[in-house]
């Protein structure tokens, strides 16, 4: 949705230099191209690239992942990390380009080779950069280096086959289906019996099988008002509409807007929903 | 601009809204007073919350409210990322977490592929982590002496080749008379040292009952100079002095036998150091980890590590005495922990109406606080992991009366504790799967972890009854102990 807006916002700062001839094909295309940038790293082959050489790295004493300013994931020798040197965050086309051929000439990677020496590959490539290297760059590299495709990016405003793709998600799982107002209504008296926090996460993570978010639901069943929210949540009407438009919410922001790790908002909302779902069931 | 907006807001709210309005509304379109106003006319105007319902219904094409509370449902997209994979495989999620990723993995098929393809790749990677890389130094030097080589162009003769070879002859045969030389010198000295090998005293792996119990070295008291151990005398004695250097013992295996001085059974594995003071069975530890193995197996004294002087304080009288009554910190108190989390406990103290924890690794720095706890609780979870690498201190406040008791108090040592540094928690997860006893014990022992020492080399002590090695791993630990 976001890549959707900014796209927008910059063909109003262009005026009339680009036309879209189909919004909804143009829709299309910026949406499955937004998809692909997130699941190019879910691609099972590349992400289990990713996990490959990120693992090879903190096992092996001369390799060292580490992160940088901003959080930024660095690799390289680990005698670089004690140095301090800058790291290189993206390397030229040209650059990268030079170096996977070298490599290929020297023979480190061949069809044939039922593995690849992965640690010859990543020394190879330190050495020719010469210093850290942003990971995610080094992972673009070898994944190039091994010929492991991303998926493609889709050309936007095509009007040949855009809207035939189907967006499909997974079936909804057979267990603990709950269905109807009634059941919302249970829902959100016993959301108010949890420690808070459990309650919070699940409520700015809930959404039902057509996506609808908390609120929406809330407020279309009428089953609490703007003014009785903000006292359960303890917040003004101002928090609570800023976080209705972030909602709902993933692990990731719900760790951001808590203050705590990814991990610890699973585990409440395993908890939250386990106990919820003991005390729907046993009514 | 606001004072605008909430007009118009307040113009639109009296009226009923539009359509469009809704349909921003419902789709979180509207700015946060728009919202608001929006929200709260919805809630008292039956007509506008009609076509709410209608917008709500139309965007969802008529579809019925179902959800799903199932885990397998909430946790299907929660895909494992490099910790999540590396910590499942490592055995060091906690059982929750263990619980959630069991739960993913029946319902995510790329993650359980995933894992078998991580699984596969540490398999085969593992001869990878012996091979050494670094940067080449190389390049740097010939760059460094490229400009020596850019000599003016010299016309070659053959007088030249004749001289450079006279030159190399000559420099040969002086460094040959060189090498002789001090190698005569060395093996002198190395005479001197008493070095000379006897068999029935080189091992010990099986010393008869008396000698194992003259030999068990005893805690050196307080404030004392330990007494030499007749254990590391031993052990010593066999061994090349360390001020003799790489090219002594270079020189003692060429003329002695290679010539074990340590052996251990280190959980079905054989543990040994040579005359040499080289260490094998342990596989691929660490050069750091190694020498601490050594220091522990063969010095007479061992460094007790500075982190236990700086979380056992002391007790300052300049902190004044506290005459109130007060209650215990259970723990951690005094030790290095791995958790990051760790479980805060204290004694209940009676008439106590609530508790408060506060955790601080810095007394100029805000500290993590607790919730007001209730009565009840002896024990509390921070939410937030502490960062690791940190000297901890921590208080409890209880409240009984309205007055409020610090624990522990003013006259007292402080509560402290530390977190395993991350480096050293990933080198502990491995080694704990290297299955070495030996290892992990010296490593606890080094990290300031002494009770998770002492139990790792009292199964080393079990396995070696008749060892006076194995024993004096244990009252090394003892007498750091008795230290604090």
């Amino acid at each position: 949705m976001l890549c959707l807006v900014q796209k927008l916002s910059e063909l109003r700062s262009l005026r009339d230099t680009n036309h879209i001839n189909n919004f909804d094909h143009y829709v299309v295309r910026v949406a499955v191209n937004a998809c692909n940038e997130y699941l190019r790293d879910r691609t099972p082959e590349r992400s289990s690239l990713n996990h490959n050489l990120r693992d090879l790295m903190t096992r092996h004493r001369d390799f060292s992942v580490w992160k940088g300013e901003n959080n930024l994931l660095l690799c390289g020798f680990a005698a670089w990390k004690k140095r301090k040197a800058d790291a290189v965050r993206t390397i030229p086309p040209e650059q990268s380009e030079e170096i996977i051929q070298s490599l290929r000439r020297s023979g480190l990677v061949r069809p044939e080779f039922q593995r690849y020496p992965t640690g010859r590959i990543l020394s190879a490539i330190f050495k020719q950069v010469g210093c850290p290297v942003e990971f995610d760059c080094l992972a673009e590299m070898v994944a190039a280096l091994l010929m492991i495709k991303d998926l493609p990016t889709e050309s936007l405003d095509q009007n040949d086959d855009g809207l035939s793709r189907e967006l499909i998600d997974a079936d909804p799982l057979p267990d603990a289906q709950i269905e109807g107002r009634e059941m919302l209504r249970r829902m959100w008296e016993e959301l108010q019996q949890m420690p808070a926090i459990q309650r919070d996460i699940v409520c700015f993570k809930f959404s039902d099988h057509s996506g609808e978010d908390f609120f929406n639901l809330i407020i279309q069943a009428r089953i609490a008002t703007l003014k009785e929210l903000t006292e359960v949540f303890g917040l003004t009407p101002e928090q609570l509409a800023q976080l209705a438009s972030k909602m709902p919410m993933g692990i990731q922001a719900l760790a951001d807007h808590f203050g705590v790790t990814p991990q610890q908002i699973s585990k409440l909302h395993h908890r939250a929903l386990k106990r919820l779902l003991g005390r729907l069931m046993e009514k | 601009m606001n004072s605008i907006l909430s007009q118009q807001t307040v113009i639109a709210m009296v009226e009923h809204i539009s359509r469009m309005h809704i349909e921003k509304f419902h789709a979180r379109t509207l700015d946060v007073p728009e919202m608001i106003a929006t929200w709260e006319h919805l809630d008292a105007c039956d007509d506008c919350h009609r076509l709410f319902q209608e917008v709500f219904r139309s965007r969802r094409q008529g579809a019925p409210i179902t959800f799903n509370l199932s885990p397998e449902y909430w946790l299907k997209d929660e895909h494992f990322d490099y910790e999540m994979l590396a910590a499942y495989i490592d055995k060091t999620l906690d059982s929750e977490m263990r619980e959630i990723a069991d739960i993913h993995l029946t319902v995510c098929g790329d993650c359980r592929r995933g894992l078998n393809s991580f699984v596969a790749f540490r398999k085969e990677s593992e001869p990878e982590l012996k091979v050494r890389y670094g940067p080449d130094t190389q390049s740097s030097i010939t760059g460094w002496l490229s400009p020596l080589w850019n000599w003016p162009p010299v016309v070659w003769k053959p007088a030249h080749t004749f001289a450079t070879l006279v030159i190399i002859g000559l420099a040969i045969a002086v460094m040959m008379f060189l090498i002789k030389a001090g190698s005569d010198k060395k093996s002198t000295a190395g005479d001197l040292t008493g070095l000379t090998p006897s068999p029935s005293r080189a091992t010990f792996t099986s010393p008869s009952p008396n000698d194992s119990d003259k030999s068990i070295a005893r805690s050196p008291e307080v404030g004392s100079t330990p007494k030499p151990n007749p254990v590391t005398s031993q052990v010593q004695s066999k061994l090349p002095h360390h001020q003799s250097g790489q090219r002594n013992r270079t020189k003692l295996r060429a003329r002695f036998p290679t010539e074990t001085v340590v052996a251990l059974n280190d959980d079905g594995r054989r543990v040994s150091i040579d005359n040499s003071g080289r260490l094998t069975g342990l596989g691929d530890l660490s050069r750091e980890l190694q020498q601490s193995i050594k220091e522990f197996l063969t010095e007479e004294e061992v460094k007790r590590p500075d982190i236990l002087a700086e979380i056992n304080g002391v007790k300052s009288a300049l902190r004044g005495t506290g005459d109130k009554p007060s209650f215990g910190l259970l723990s951690p108190v005094g030790v290095v922990i791995v958790e990051d989390r760790p479980v805060f406990k204290w004694e209940h103290l009676t008439g106590a109406t609530a508790y408060r924890v506060q955790v601080s690794d810095s007394p100029s720095r805000e500290p993590i606080s607790s919730d007001l706890l209730p009565e009840t609780a002896t024990q509390w979870m921070p939410v937030k992991a502490l960062k690791r690498g940190k000297v901890y201190s921590w208080i409890v406040i209880a409240t009984v009366n309205g007055k409020e008791i610090v624990s522990p108090l003013v006259s007292m040592p402080e509560a402290k504790f530390k977190v395993l540094e991350e480096e050293r928690t990933r080198e502990l997860n491995s080694l704990k799967r290297a299955n070495s006893r030996l290892a992990l014990g010296v490593f606890y022992a080094r990290e300031g972890m002494l009770a998770d020492a002492g139990r790792e080399f009292q199964i080393l002590v079990e396995n070696n009854p008749q060892s006076p090695v194995a024993k004096r791993l244990i009252s090394i630990i003892e007498s750091w102990q008795s230290l604090r």
